[in-house]
């Protein structure tokens, strides 16, 4: 799965989520899901764990802390589908 | 294993002698004084929220974590009165509950930094540094793991919308039952018959109404998504709990 692919999925996925959904138009692997998308703390753990569904994969508690970034999502699920 | 170290379990302890020998003997009365008398506030069947309270705390064993919906900023100071007497605090202090506001509310200036140290507050900020809250999920475990009592507000917040908001419900309730062995949740559902939605304070001469009921949530998951589901179990029993409420009113 190429990275281009994953951002789009993890796009995907948190939109639902996003209360700045205007921002999802300029969307950079250095954006903040909770600064910049304006992504309730709580509702990050929906969608680590939509992530988790989505790519058939298992992220720690700890490693779901460290998940700031789009590109920090991108670089995890790469990771562990790797 | 305790993950809390041991710096941080010195202060917890400190903080605690701090509130049991000052706090409970001299905060506590005034703040109840303001309540009472200043504000004409009363809680309706006090005696028999106290015993029903007593009745609940006897059959838990383990752990015990207070979850209220919230629409004030002093909640947690009604919770306290409605669940005990002064008198009981001051000879079981573990019934002074520890518990978790909001630190930009109460970090203002020394004297409300103070009430809330001595109030048993551990300050959090919302949807803030990860790592510390992560200090104070661990500071939470701690203390539930040595039986003290601890109030959450699920919610994370005052409710926008006057009723229990399902929606802007955190996990962190369900992570602290779920790290804390055979954890047991006190849903208290607390409401004044005036207060439509959140206010700082609640109207003078407010009548408040508290309702208890026991849970053990419990999930088959592991990690956050047993933290979900163990919040979703508390959300659905507060939410019964508003329903009967205004089924009542």
């Amino acid at each position: 799965m190429d990275r281009q692919a994953v951002q789009e999925e993890i796009i995907r996925i948190a939109t639902p989520f996003v209360k700045a959904p205007a921002m999802l138009t300029s969307v950079t692997e250095s954006t903040s899901l909770i600064d910049d998308l304006k992504v309730n703390s709580a509702r990050l753990v929906d969608i680590v764990l939509a992530f988790e569904d989505s790519f058939d994969i298992e992220i720690e508690d700890d490693e779901a802390d460290k998940i700031k970034t789009i590109g920090q999502a991108i670089d995890m699920v790469l990771t562990k589908v790797n | 294993m305790d993950a809390l170290p041991a710096r941080h379990r010195r202060t917890l302890e400190t903080q605690q002698l701090c509130a049991h020998s000052v706090g409970i003997w001299l905060l506590w009365p005034a703040a109840l004084a303001w309540l009472k008398y200043v504000r004409g506030y009363r809680i309706r069947d006090l005696t028999q929220v106290r015993r029903r309270f007593q009745k609940l705390l006897a059959e838990t064993s383990g752990p015990l974590l207070l979850c209220c919906n919230h629409l004030t900023w002093i909640d947690s100071m009604l919770v306290q009165w409605a669940l005990v007497s002064s008198a009981t605090a001051s000879r079981s202090t573990r019934l002074f509950v520890w518990n978790l506001p909001e630190k930009k509310n109460f970090n203002q200036n020394v004297g409300l930094r103070t009430i809330c140290y001595l109030g048993k507050c551990l300050p959090i900020t919302r949807g803030g540094d990860r790592e510390q809250q992560r200090l104070v999920l661990d500071k939470v475990r701690h203390l539930l793991e040595r039986r003290e009592l601890v109030l959450a507000f699920p919610e994370g917040g005052r409710s926008r919308t006057g009723r229990f908001d399902a929606d802007r419900v955190t996990y962190g309730v369900g992570r602290f039952v779920h790290d804390a062995p055979d954890c047991s949740v006190l849903c208290i559902y607390l409401r004044g018959d005036g207060q439509e939605r959140m206010s700082v304070l609640p109207p003078k001469g407010e009548t408040f109404s508290v309702d208890l009921r026991l849970v053990q949530p419990r999930s088959r998951s592991r990690g956050l998504r047993a933290h979900r589901d163990i919040a979703r179990q508390i959300v659905a029993t507060l939410s019964e709990m508003e329903q009967d409420y205004f089924d009542r009113r």
